[in-house]
C-alpha cells in the first residue's frame, strides 16, 4: 500500500502540474484573444465617440442658428461651408457654401449667423456661392449706432478689426456700442447686429472720427450660415382675389 | 493607367489641396509635366479645364488665369530652348517666376478692376507658390511617368 502511495502520489502530482499549465495556458491563449477583441471594441468606441462628439456640437451650433429671428418680410435659410478661399485666382476674402441659384440665392443675398451678419453672396453658381466677408476691403456696409443712430460706412480692413467710415467728428458714438445696419443699400435688411465699437480717435487732419470696430462673429470657424431672402411680395392677382373676397363677404 | 483617368483623379486630388493651400496653383506643375513629356494635346486639354474651373474657383473677375497659363506656357517654351526642362533648378527658377507672376498679375488685376487685396497675405502666397510648385511637380512627375501609359503609334 505504501508501495503504491509513493507511485501513485509523484504521478498525480506530475499530472496536476501538467494540467494546471495546460489549462493556464490555454486561458493565456483566450485572455490574449479577448484582450485583442477588447482593445478592437475600444477603438470602435473610440471612433463612435469622436463622431458622437461632432453630431453634438453640430446640433449646438444649428441651434443656435434657429435662434436667429429673420426680420419682417425676409425668409433665413441654412448653408454649409464647404471651402474657404481656393486658387491663385481668389484674392478677396471669400468662402464657398453649398447652395446656389437652385436654392434661390442671388448675387447680393446677405448671409449671417445668429451671432451677426457674416457678408453678401458676390457670385452664385447653380450649387454654390461665394461669400464675400465683411472683413474684405472691398465690403461696404452702411451702419448706424444701436444707442445713438450715428451712420457710417462699416468696411473691412482684411485683418480682425474693421473700421467705420465717414462719421462726422461732432457725431456721438460710445466704445462699447453696437453697430447695426441701416438698411439704406438696399441690401441688408434694417437692424442685423454686426460690429461692436472698439475704438474712437479724433483726427487733427480729417473731418471724421477714426472708429475701430469687432465684428461680432468669428469669419475664420464659420461651418454654417444662413442666407436671408426677401419674401415674395404679393402680386396683383393675389392681391384682387383678396379683394373679390372682401366684396363678397 | 488611361491619362484621361491619370488627370480626373489628378484634378480631384488638386481641388482637395487648394482647399488647403489657399492661393496656390496645384495645376501649373501638371502642365510642366505635360510640356516636359512633349504631350501637348493633354497639355491644351489640362489647360482649358483648369482655367475654367480656376476662374470658377477664384473670385476675381474673368482673365487672370488665362494670362497665366498662357506665361506659364511661354517660359518653358522659351526656356526649353536653354535648359533642361527637367532640372530641378529649372523647376524652381519656375516656380520662383510663377510666384512673381502671382503677386504682380493680383495686384495688377485687382488695380484695374477698382479692387482692394491684402498685399501681405498675396506676398505670402506668392512665396508659397514655388515650394508648393516644386513638391507637386516631384510628385507628380514621379507618378505621371510610371503609372501613365501612353499608346505607343506605329
Amino acid at each position: 500500500m505504501e508501495f503504491v502511495g509513493w507511485v501513485i502520489k509523484p504521478g498525480r502530482y506530475v499530472v496536476h502540474q501538467t494540467e494546471m499549465i495546460w489549462n493556464r495556458y490555454i486561458y493565456l491563449v483566450g485572455l490574449r484573444h479577448e484582450n485583442d477583441k477588447l482593445k478592437q471594441r475600444i477603438d470602435d468606441l473610440t471612433i463612435r465617440l469622436a463622431a458622437h462628439k461632432e453630431k453634438v456640437a453640430e446640433a449646438r451650433r444649428l441651434g443656435r442658428l434657429l435662434e436667429f429671428e429673420a426680420p419682417p418680410k425676409w425668409k433665413a435659410s441654412g448653408a454649409r461651408v464647404i471651402a474657404q478661399r481656393l486658387g491663385p485666382n481668389a484674392a478677396l476674402e471669400t468662402f464657398v457654401v453649398g447652395k446656389g441659384t437652385l436654392s434661390g440665392v442671388k448675387v447680393n443675398t446677405p448671409v449671417a449667423t445668429s451671432g451677426g451678419l457674416v457678408g453678401r453672396v458676390l457670385r452664385a453658381g447653380l450649387t454654390a456661392s461665394h461669400v464675400l466677408l465683411l472683413s474684405d476691403q472691398n465690403s461696404k456696409i452702411p451702419v448706424l449706432g444701436s444707442d445713438h443712430r450715428t451712420t457710417g460706412i462699416l468696411t473691412g480692413r482684411g485683418e480682425d478689426l474693421l473700421e467705420v467710415r465717414y462719421v462726422p467728428l461732432n457725431a456721438p458714438l460710445d466704445e462699447g456700442e453696437l453697430l447695426v445696419t441701416s438698411g439704406l443699400a438696399e441690401i441688408y435688411p434694417k437692424g442685423i447686429p454686426v460690429a461692436q465699437v472698439v475704438s474712437i480717435e479724433r483726427s487733427d487732419i480729417s473731418l471724421f472720427l477714426n472708429v475701430r470696430a469687432r465684428p461680432l462673429v468669428n469669419l475664420r470657424d464659420l461651418e454654417e450660415i444662413l442666407l436671408l431672402r426677401r419674401e415674395p411680395l404679393p402680386g396683383p392677382a393675389a392681391n384682387a382675389t383678396a379683394a373679390d373676397t372682401a366684396v363678397v363677404q | 493607367m488611361h491619362p484621361a483617368v491619370w488627370w480626373l483623379l489628378y484634378t480631384i486630388a488638386g481641388v482637395w489641396l487648394q482647399s488647403w493651400i489657399p492661393g496656390v496653383d496645384v495645376f501649373a506643375p501638371a502642365v510642366m509635366v505635360c510640356l516636359q513629356e512633349e504631350r501637348r494635346r493633354e497639355a491644351l486639354w489640362g489647360i482649358v479645364c483648369w482655367t475654367v474651373l480656376q476662374e470658377g474657383a477664384g473670385n476675381m473677375p474673368f482673365g487672370s488665369m488665362i494670362l497665366w497659363y498662357i506665361a506659364l506656357v511661354l517660359v518653358v517654351t522659351v526656356s526649353r530652348s536653354l535648359f533642361d526642362s527637367r532640372n530641378i533648378v529649372f523647376i524652381l527658377c519656375s516656380g520662383i517666376m510663377l510666384g512673381g507672376l502671382h503677386y504682380f498679375m493680383t495686384l495688377g488685376m485687382s488695380a484695374l478692376q477698382g479692387l482692394s487685396v491684402d498685399t501681405h497675405r498675396v506676398l505670402l502666397e506668392s512665396a508659397a507658390q514655388p515650394v508648393v510648385f516644386v513638391l507637386v511637380w516631384w510628385i507628380t512627375y514621379t507618378l505621371y511617368t510610371r503609372l501613365v501609359h501612353h499608346e505607343t503609334v506605329l
